[in-house]
């Protein structure tokens, strides 16, 4: 479903970052995947590219992300990416039907 | 940061980037993302995360500069650190033994062109010093005046012993033949000396030995 919303540009990486924070992903992620994403900043760095959250979510796939990254945290990128799809519908309406 | 190794390697790393015989590449190259990755506490990782998705571009130095010295020292593994800094220290060492090796070098150039250009004996007196071994480091067939070795059966003062013109005495028997009697008949190599043959020979007839053998002498 991640993997699916980032392909299809329902949602970016900037706004994914915006959830999965570099301090979720400190306190989450693998010494593997952490070492992966340090690495492609430095080899960035030394091609005088910058680090940007497009890079930082190119070195964790989706798969990496749903196993280390908590589930709610997750949910509120997809359901943001929702709302701003227009997918989610009016959540005023959501109340009313319950 | 209490342990005395941990403060040592400190000082270590933190001399060498203040004398920039390390320099932040070396850290890293030393304290690599796996290292950080592994060994650096949460908020030391997304410090830096943080700070690399503001920074124009990752670099060595703004590792260094976000996680801190300090910081680096106390969680990274020991040995990394230390290798770190043998690594530095090393090429140091090397870059100064080059140093020292291209100024002799220079010096050679020097007089190498002072040979050149000097026309006042200068020039061929260095050039006898960088170009020809010692005296003595020359093998004895090419010092100046020197005839090549040659090999005989026997020692030259066997050779003096046999001459017919040489007078029957006390010094021709005795202690001396027994003497010559012990010398072994093997084959040696015998060096001329500078005295030519030809003027060796008169001043035997004439009674001057130039046996330097002890014992008694006529």
């Amino acid at each position: 479903m991640l993997g699916v919303g980032l392909d299809q540009k329902l949602l970016a990486p900037s706004q994914l970052v915006v959830h999965v924070t570099p301090e979720v992903l400190a306190h989450h992620l693998p010494p593997d995947a952490m070492t992966r994403v340090l690495a492609s900043a430095l080899s960035a760095g030394q091609r005088g590219e910058q680090a940007t959250p497009e890079r930082l979510f190119e070195s964790l796939s989706p798969d990496v992300l749903v196993d280390s990254v908590p589930l709610e945290v997750l949910w509120r990128c997809l359901d943001a990416a929702a709302e701003r799809a227009g997918i989610a519908g009016d959540r005023s309406g959501e109340g009313g039907h319950s | 940061m209490n342990a005395p190794n941990r403060r040592f390697a400190y000082e270590a790393l933190h001399s060498g980037l203040e004398l920039e015989l390390v320099t932040p590449d070396d850290v890293i190259a030393h304290v690599t993302p796996e290292v950080l990755a592994h060994h650096m506490p949460i908020a030391l990782k997304a410090k830096l995360l943080q700070a690399s998705l503001s920074a124009e571009r990752v670099t060595p130095a703004l590792v260094l500069e976000v996680v801190g010295l300090e910081a680096l020292v106390e969680h990274a593994p020991l040995p990394v650190l230390w290798a770190c800094v043998r690594a530095c220290a090393v090429r140091a060492l090397q870059s100064q033994a080059d140093d020292a090796l291209s100024s002799s070098l220079g010096i050679a150039a020097v007089t190498a062109a002072m040979a050149g250009v000097g026309g006042n004996g200068a020039g061929s007196m260095t050039d006898d010093l960088q170009l020809k071994p010692s005296k003595t480091a020359r093998p004895m067939a090419l010092r100046p005046g020197s005839s090549p070795p040659r090999i005989s059966t026997l020692s030259p003062r066997s050779q003096v012993m046999r001459r017919p013109e040489a007078p029957a005495g006390p010094a021709a028997s005795g202690a001396f033949d027994v003497a010559r009697g012990e010398e072994p008949p093997d084959f040696e190599i015998v060096e001329e000396t500078e005295v030519p043959t030809r003027a060796r020979t008169p001043s035997r007839a004439g009674g001057l030995d130039d046996d330097t053998r002890p014992g008694s002498k006529p």
